[in-house]
């Protein structure tokens, strides 16, 4: 185990230096905000609500085996149903909620024909990417005046402008920056918490049992199908809010939400950072965003291209990515102690636990 | 056990067909409750078909496989597990990323409430001798030990039947006497198939035999009236029975 148990991709109850990380970030992540400017703020809410994706997709993937390439379906819809909703009814709370349920209401359905019909893993990546594009290729096509829904036109290509911000009970005008940025934050710990306590409980433990062999958790008795399809939804739910809190961010929903571009970009996220942890998926979104902006600012032009080359550098020379190679590193570091004559061996991890089987 | 005079597990008519080729034909077969029942037979005599679709892992072009009554056929896995047969194939199939704890806990935990299935894995650790590798990830363990690994999944699982194809595959002479312990330990709760090739094995364990050919039952018997026989022996060494 790592010094924050960070590594531990099997269902290991959280010790007390994990609880005494997440609060130190919370407070940081509470003080920030008093201390850093507008733009920081902005790019780093940003960041947050995109990490709600990728845990949405971590969460799939690492600890469900199961890899769907399309969660921006989800995102999308929690984009324009926030819109939609809140644009409607002027009330941004049931939006918000609507946003989250939705997309679960649609995970399901989706989720049930394709893990009841008992399709591969390999064609679950591709239907969900199926479905993601069939999404943006729709709302695309719904320029036309005609295209309505309740006083709102969905616009096609171009989005819905001036969606509004969230609003809260305790404050008159929609949330500030700040409020964005708490917001969000706030989100990401709650959920980065809420399902890293989900996979210490039994339904957590038999989906990594589940993922770990499928055939023979079904020979003990396990409907697999059924924690399948309870861990696409809830990751259903989860991109929904993240693509929500993207409306709230930027006041605006468009068809990339759902876009081929936003779908790998989420993957990218995931392997970079890992996807046998949950925090790795955070740490991943960091890295390639803020990557993805200097890359930008600097000048290289083919931004890309670059992205690119990372993504192959990771496959390639970090398969298990980011946090889990620095923590193996770590383990490493801490066995190479004077005294300790234990081998400084990484953990021969042949079967390399965090990855989907197949 | 109870007295019941219905076998535990009996098939009638049962048939499989490959293309052209019967694997299985015909095949009617009843189980006492309690046994310890060998399958053994020469290569492709059609043991190991007769096997999978005992487990439910192929569907029988003919016939109906009952357990307790009640007919097996078409059922999805997690059914055939829930109504008490406990499957292990003869590579081992664990969960390998995780401790040999882990592994534990799920198999009782998928009988069991959690609180239950946390007392349970001690209990079966000791029951089944893998208390001191309880911490280990079950993929850094030796073959042999995963296979017991296996055998203490199913275990837990608390099954009236054990189906066990050629458990004792690629073990060391001390680590087939330690399986055949571990066998006939399970039996004390549970009836007992194994699928088998090993005589040696065969003889640490078994009571009845049957022998398999050609896709049929050639003979059923104690081991050593089989052993004994004439027929089985030719069967063995190749001549046509």
């Amino acid at each position: 185990m790592t010094a924050l148990d960070f590594a531990s991709n099997a269902a290991v109850r959280p010790t007390w230096r994990w609880w005494v990380f997440v609060a130190l970030s919370v407070v940081v992540l509470a003080g920030l905000p008093l201390v850093t400017d507008v733009s920081l703020q902005l790019q780093l809410s940003l960041i947050f609500l995109l990490s709600l994706l990728a845990l949405s997709m971590s969460f799939m993937w690492g600890y469900g085996g199961m890899l769907s390439f399309g969660q921006t379906v989800f995102y999308g819809l929690g984009g324009y149903c926030y819109a939609i909703a809140s644009m409607n009814f002027g009330t941004t709370g049931w939006a918000m909620l609507i946003a989250v349920l939705l997309p679960a209401v649609v995970a399901a359905l989706l989720g049930y024909f394709m893990i009841y019909g008992r399709l591969s893993d390999i064609y679950l990546s591709v239907i969900t990417l199926a479905v993601t594009l069939i999404f943006e290729k729709a709302i695309r096509a719904t320029s036309g005046p005609e295209f309505v829904v309740g006083s709102v036109r969905l616009n096609g290509q171009n989005g819905i402008p001036g969606v509004p911000g969230l609003q809260v009970p305790w404050q008159d005008a929609p949330l500030s920056m700040e409020g964005v940025f708490w917001l969000t934050a706030a989100a990401m710990v709650t959920v980065y918490v809420a399902l890293r306590l989900l996979l210490t409980t039994s339904y957590g433990r038999v989906l990594v049992g589940i993922r770990e062999n499928e055939a023979r958790m079904q020979l003990m008795g396990f409907d697999s199908r059924r924690y399948k399809l309870a861990a696409f939804v809830v990751s259903g739910a989860i991109a929904g809010l993240s693509g929500a809190l993207y409306a709230v961010w930027g006041n605006f929903v468009a068809p990339e939400m759902f876009n081929l571009n936003q779908a790998a970009q989420v993957v990218i996220w995931v392997i970079v950072g890992g996807r046998s942890t949950l925090i790795g998926p955070i740490v991943g979104t960091g890295v390639v965003q803020w990557l993805t902006t200097w890359l930008g600012q600097v000048g290289v032009g083919q931004v890309t291209l670059v992205l690119g080359f990372v993504l192959m550098v990771f496959v390639l020379a970090f398969r298990e990515g980011l946090l889990p190679t620095l923590g193996a590193l770590g383990r490493v570091l801490v066995r190479r102690q004077p005294g300790d004559t234990a081998p400084p061996v990484l953990p021969a991890r042949q079967s390399a636990p965090g990855a989907p089987r197949e | 056990m109870s007295d019941t005079p219905q076998p535990l597990l009996s098939t009638r008519g049962l048939e499989k067909r490959f293309g052209g080729v019967v694997a299985v034909s015909k095949v009617d077969f009843d189980l006492e409750r309690g046994e310890i029942r060998c399958l053994i037979g020469p290569n492709g005599a059609g043991k190991s078909t007769f096997f999978k679709l005992l487990s439910g892992q192929i569907r029988p072009s003919a016939g109906t496989v009952l357990f307790e009554g009640k007919d097996l056929v078409g059922r999805a896995p997690h059914e055939i597990g829930r109504a008490g047969i406990g499957i292990k194939n003869q590579v081992p199939d664990v969960m390998n990323g995780l401790t040999v704890r882990e592994n534990l806990w799920l198999a009782a935990r998928a009988r069991h409430a959690p609180r239950r299935a946390d007392t349970l894995v001690d209990e079966i650790a000791e029951r089944v001798s893998l208390g001191p590798i309880l911490g280990r990830v079950v993929g850094e363990l030796a073959h042999g030990q995963r296979q017991w690994v296996e055998i203490a999944l199913v275990v837990a699982t608390d099954p009236k039947l054990i189906l066990l194809d050629e458990p004792a595959a690629g073990m060391t002479d001390e680590e087939t006497v330690r399986t055949a312990e571990l066998i006939r330990e399970c039996n004390r709760t549970a009836t007992i198939v194994v699928v088998e090739h090993d005589m040696k094995f065969i003889q640490q364990i078994a009571r009845k035999v049957t022998v398999f050919h050609q896709g049929r039952v050639l003979t059923e018997g104690p081991f050593e009236r089989i052993m004994a026989d004439p027929v089985v022996r030719d069967v063995y060494l190749g001549r046509a029975a």
